[in-house]
């Protein structure tokens, strides 16, 4: 196995650019969702942006990846213009799907980002698609398929282990385990509470990690990528993380205590890699400073420019049921 | 009577029966401790303990079945599927076993099975969150599929279902969750497969079901106002079709509207008009008129009002019907 190499300095700004930006994302959409401006639902991902936030930096353009469903973050590092995104969640014509799809079933395929959906588990197959892809046209590409700890007590997660440690395919599974699946805790959605080891057996790799320590979370998907694109098959990484607000926002979250989020959210990884970069003398306060506003500034003209987008035509919602001869 | 919801409807049925009856059980995600991910089995847990009221993992596919093993060994469970666009992740159980098993075992056995879930728009969120699918489980024998229209009609229909010997579909239509409508303090059941004439009318028949009975109401009210009186009739199941109450409407007022939220094609409207073209034909004044939604996915958002049909829609046929169509 290649030699997974300590995070350089540009992959390090890069990441927290990624996970800055998908912070103030999701701060800003749950303001947004208290304020009445969102309709229907919304799932924050706030205190789980890392992964995405690598993803970003750690795959190439040819790789496919199924996202995890609270990851806005994936979306945002893989370049996915925040306006469009944010557009999307708010139903509007100017969306990544035109605004029909909304925040559950958002997709960008031109930047390698499908599968997501309203259906726990449902990604597992399609992953497994993305990857026969890449084998079938003997790409470079991989695809990685997100998803969270209760998808694993769907039967889909088991046919599609076995199936991709089967016939080897390019597959990289992560797990996001916060430790809940809605209201239920961990203990009760399986006996087994160890994700990684699972993938013992199907004859696969497994490995679990603290989701709120940069280096080794991003250790451990490099080295799944990098075997994954060298044939030697899927593994599975499993991330052990926190989601610091409900289940959907507006959750009552009767179902834990406070103090359980005030632990996670104390070890926020965040302010964390903003140090090292300026300890490491990368970039000084400054710098971050300014990056940080460039951020602020693509954000509220992302939301200015979603809000002033009108919603679906009649004519629109009525296309796309059936493709036609030569619609691609 | 009191007032009652028809989130509280759903509780108090599912009470009263576990309360009855030592074989009921309830299994859902997040029914037990949560009291429902919509409050709707709220108390269960805390009334008859963790053998009898049990959370599951995200497993839908296990959990209806282990309903359909356990009816036919001689339980009764309700079985909660959170969203029904998610009874597809079951469909092996449902279709191939639960609707099949009496009758490939030569009568050995009865599936008193009741899958309950949350059907239809409201919530804004979207495809795999909204949909009907009433006339996918009609169209299967062995399955009867129910949709009540309010709190009143919640109750006794879930009653009867749990009581039904066979398995039951019985999709709550989600955006009725809060509607309040006064029940009677007295236990009372609902039999299946009765269609109810929920305001006489010599004009028009609209055949509505679920949701779409709420919307037809409205819809008749506005219409007398023009002095035209609709005969609003729920059909409150879509299998069994109530062919009688059916018919009797349509040959006193000559003109038949039937709404449903799930889109036209196959679907319970289908199956009405098609009642009416083999019984009634040369009754009708005017074309049938079907009120559904679009043919396409649920979008999300408040585009999903544009996809589904509402009270002005019936408003319109109506009219349209009293032209000739
Ligand atoms: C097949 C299916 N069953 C149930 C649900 C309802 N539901 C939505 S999210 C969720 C919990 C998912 O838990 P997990 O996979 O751990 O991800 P998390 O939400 O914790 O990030 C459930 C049960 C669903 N969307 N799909």
């Amino acid at each position: 196995m290649s030699e997974i190499h300590a995070i350089d300095g540009n992959t390090l700004t890069e990441i927290y650019r990624n996970f800055y930006l998908a912070r103030r994302f999701e701060e800003i959409l749950s303001d947004m969702f208290r304020r009445g401006e969102i309709d229907g639902w919304l799932h924050s991902g706030i205190g789980q942006e890392l992964v995405g936030s690598i993803l970003g930096v750690a795959l190439t353009s040819q790789d496919y990846i199924v996202p995890y469903h609270r990851s806005k973050a994936t979306f945002l590092s893989r370049g996915v213009p925040p306006h469009a995104l944010i557009a999307e969640i708010l139903g509007r014509q100017s969306g990544l799907c035109g605004g029909v799809g909304g925040e559950a079933h958002a997709a960008d395929v031109s930047r390698g980002i499908f599968g997501s959906t309203g259906v726990i588990g449902a990604g597992f197959p399609l992953a497994l698609g993305a990857a026969f892809k890449q084998f079938y046209q003997a790409t470079e590409g991989i695809a990685v398929c997100g998803f969270g700890d209760g998808a694993t007590t769907r039967g889909s997660f088991h046919e599609c282990m076995n199936l991709a440690a089967l016939w080897n395919l390019p597959l990289v599974f992560i797990c996001e385990n916060n430790l809940y699946s809605e209201m239920t805790p961990l203990r009760k959605e399986m006996k087994e509470t160890r994700i990684a080891k699972k993938a013992d057996a199907y004859g696969m790799p497994g490995v679990a990690v603290d989701g709120y320590d940069l280096d080794t979370t991003y250790r451990a998907l490099q080295e799944a990528f990098v075997r994954a694109r060298s044939g030697q098959g899927p593994s599975l990484v499993e991330v052990k993380t926190y989601r610091w607000h409900g289940h959907y926002e507006g959750d009552p979250e009767e179902y834990r205590d406070k103090g359980e989020v005030d632990s996670w959210q104390k070890r926020d990884p965040l302010p964390v890699l903003r140090q090292r970069i300026q300890d490491e003398g990368i970039l000084d306060a400054f710098n971050l400073d300014q990056s940080e506003k460039d951020i602020e500034e693509l954000l509220s003209q992302a939301v200015a420019s979603a809000k002033a987008s009108p919603f679906p035509t009649r004519e629109n919602l009525l296309i796309n049921v059936y493709a036609q001869e030569g619609s691609m | 009577m009191s007032q009652l919801s028809y989130r509280r409807a759903i509780t108090q049925a599912i009470d009263e029966e576990m309360a009855r009856n030592p074989d009921v059980f309830l299994i859902g995600e997040d029914v037990a401790e949560s009291g429902g991910a919509f409050g709707l089995t709220r108390g269960l847990l805390a009334r008859y303990g963790d053998r009898r009221v049990r959370d599951t993992p995200i497993s839908e596919e296990a959990i209806v079945g282990l309903g359909v093993g356990a009816a036919a060994l001689g339980l009764r469970p309700i079985v909660e599927i959170m969203f029904m666009d998610f009874m597809y992740l079951a469909m092996d159980q449902i279709a191939n076993h639960a609707a099949k098993m009496r009758y490939m075992y030569g009568g050995q056995v009865q599936i008193p099975l009741v899958v309950r879930t949350l059907s239809g728009g409201g919530f804004r969120a979207g495809m795999h969150h909204s949909q009907s699918l009433e006339s996918l489980f009609g169209h299967i024998p062995g399955l009867k599929v129910v949709m009540p229209s309010d709190a009143y009609e919640a109750k006794g229909l879930l009653k009867s279902s749990i009581r039904d010997p066979n398995p039951v579909i019985f999709m709550e239509q989600k955006s009725l969750l809060g509607a309040k409508v006064s029940v009677p303090d007295d236990e009372y059941l609902i039999p299946l497969g009765l269609a109810h004439v929920q305001r006489p009318g010599s004009d028009v028949t609209v055949v509505a079901i679920g949701i779409m009975v709420q919307h037809a109401r409205l819809a008749a009210e506005e219409l007398f106002k023009e002095g035209i009186e609709v005969e609003v009739v729920d059909a409150r199941t879509a299998m069994p079709i109530d062919s009688e109450t059916i018919l009797a409407s349509v040959k006193k007022t000559h003109r038949l509207i039937v709404a449903h939220e799930a889109p036209a094609p196959f679907g319970f409207g289908a199956e009405i008009a098609a009642l009416i073209a083999e019984k009634a034909l040369y009754y009708l004044d005017a074309p049938i008129i079907r009120v559904t939604s679009q043919f396409t996915p649920v979008p999300v958002g408040r585009s999903e009002d544009y996809i589904l049909p509402g009270a002005k829609d019936i408003v319109d046929a109506v009219h349209r019907s009293l032209k000739g169509g």
